[in-house]
């Protein structure tokens, strides 16, 4: 119990003084995520768009396999990707094995599915709510996009604070493609894997620590939007 | 009072329009060439909307020819627009919903500020043009489903129960909207349950019993000694229920 309490103490410590080795770690980290909701958002938030308003051949087929994709096994995602990357591999020239980029990659990929499937959810409840005074209106589905995506911001806002919180607590697939690198590939979830079992458990512990606040503060966004959006709606 | 309309006359040629082998609108045929408003009577489920929706274009019959002077509908003409008993709307201003139609029917910028400003003023929304739909009472709402329809300048406006979840100052207000449209010379073609309503709104009726048409007359006529049978039952009906 004494030592928990001294490693605690310590943990704290760390992030008090503000260790540069644990905000380099964490600000990779958080650039690493951020950078893959940012793709993934790019690709999901128009897939989602399009998959919730237009019908076209193929279309269920894209659907059944992005919700098959949602839970995608991340250390799958990270030996695909390792294979692509790899030199022998398709895209070994690129040289992005054991970097940030693979890192940012790899999370793309396992986040994309999540937000677009979000996205063509609770677009498509707009849509099919409308649909009728659309077609009254004589409004073309391109037309009728935007405003919208702009109905559903909160489940937007939402859909891209979950793939960030996914995105900033996956280990698998990061330490397989990015090798867990000193200064060059070592994020939050990694280096506590790492350092558990070296049995440095102060940083691990400061590094649980800051990853409990984000999902936490996730978490907090997400019932703050969805509460004023209840709010909003009784009044 | 009203002016002669370019889109009239409005012919129905055995129009169907059959779900799951159900027929929903049977072999339907009617004209209508008269200005002014044409009331759609009938009980429930007797097809009304969906008439609409056909001389819409939001819906296209399983067979037979809808013609507005020659003209097949589509849904992307705008002289002709469709109220619906239950409108949805955005998350947005009222004035969005006036500039989102405009910009679908393409109608020049210049023109739409002028336009906007009117159906504002004659639907009674200018002091609410900066609320959302949502904080908007069931009266204004209808207002403001109006005013969509309107600011597009119609010819031809359809408009399904449009006064059904209204109170009655709320309705009145409507009714006046409604006959205002009319004596600027569009065509008004609407369905109700109200038969008062109809009574103080209606040029001609058209009553349809089963998806069939059971009788197309002149509205004091009709409302004085209707031909057919089933006409007759509903408006004895209702009285009793009026009365």
């Amino acid at each position: 119990m004494q030592e928990s309490t001294s490693i605690l103490a310590q943990a704290w410590h760390l992030i008090a003084s503000l260790d540069p080795t644990l905000l380099e770690i964490v600000s990779l980290s958080l650039r690493v995520s951020l950078s893959a909701v940012l793709i993934a958002s790019l690709i999901a938030i128009p897939l989602g768009a399009i998959l919730a308003c237009y019908r076209f051949i193929g279309h269920s087929a894209i659907t059944s396999v992005l919700t098959a994709l949602m839970g995608l096994p991340p250390v799958v995602v990270g030996l695909g990707l390792y294979m692509l990357l790899s030199r022998s591999g398709p895209l070994g020239d690129l040289n992005l094995l054991f970097s940030s980029s693979a890192m940012v990659l790899a999370q793309s990929i396992l986040i994309l599915p999540i937000i677009a499937s979000l996205m063509q959810q609770a677009i498509g409840e707009h849509y099919q709510r409308q649909l009728e005074q659309f077609k009254a209106l004589g409004a073309r589905q391109s037309q009728v996009i935007l405003p919208l995506l702009w109905d559903a911001r909160r489940a937007l806002i939402t859909s891209v604070l979950t793939g960030f919180g996914r995105a900033s607590a996956e280990v698998g697939a990061v330490l397989i493609v990015g090798g867990n690198i000193n200064h060059v590939s070592r994020v939050m979830t990694t280096t506590i894997a790492l350092e558990t079992s070296k049995g440095n458990l102060e940083l691990a512990m400061a590094l649980g620590l800051i990853l409990l606040l984000i999902s936490f503060s996730i978490t907090s966004l997400m019932i703050i939007i969805r509460d004023d959006h209840r709010l909003k709606n009784r009044s | 009072m009203t002016q002669p309309n370019q889109h009239l006359p409005l012919c129905l040629d055995k129009v169907n329009y059959t779900i799951d082998n159900k027929a929903l609108i049977e072999d339907f045929s009617v004209e209508i060439q008269s200005p002014g408003i044409s009331m759609i009577l009938g009980h429930n489920g007797a097809g009304k909307s969906l008439l609409l929706k056909l001389l819409h274009g939001v819906i296209e019959p399983s067979s037979g020819t809808i013609y507005w002077q020659q003209q097949i509908p589509n849904s992307q003409q705008y002289w002709r627009t469709l109220v619906l008993q239950k409108p949805s709307f955005f998350d947005r201003s009222v004035r969005f919903h006036l500039e989102f139609v405009l910009s679908l029917s393409h109608t020049e910028k210049a023109q739409q500020q002028e336009r906007i400003e009117h159906a504002l003023d004659v639907c009674g929304l200018s002091e609410l043009q900066q609320r959302k739909v949502s904080s908007l009472s069931g009266g204004e709402i209808q207002r403001l489903s109006l005013a969509r329809a309107w600011v597009l300048r119609p010819k031809v406006l359809l408009l399904d129960e449009p006064t059904v979840a209204l109170d009655p100052p709320a309705a009145y207000q409507f009714e006046t909207l409604v006959k205002q449209f009319r004596d600027s010379g569009s065509k008004i073609i609407m369905t109700t349950h109200d038969i008062p309503q109809a009574q103080r709104l209606a040029d001609e009726v058209i009553f349809i019993y089963q998806g069939k048409l059971a009788e197309q007359a002149d509205a004091n006529s009709f409302f004085k000694a209707p031909t057919s049978s089933i006409a007759q039952h509903y408006l004895e009906g209702q009285l009793v229920v009026e009365g």
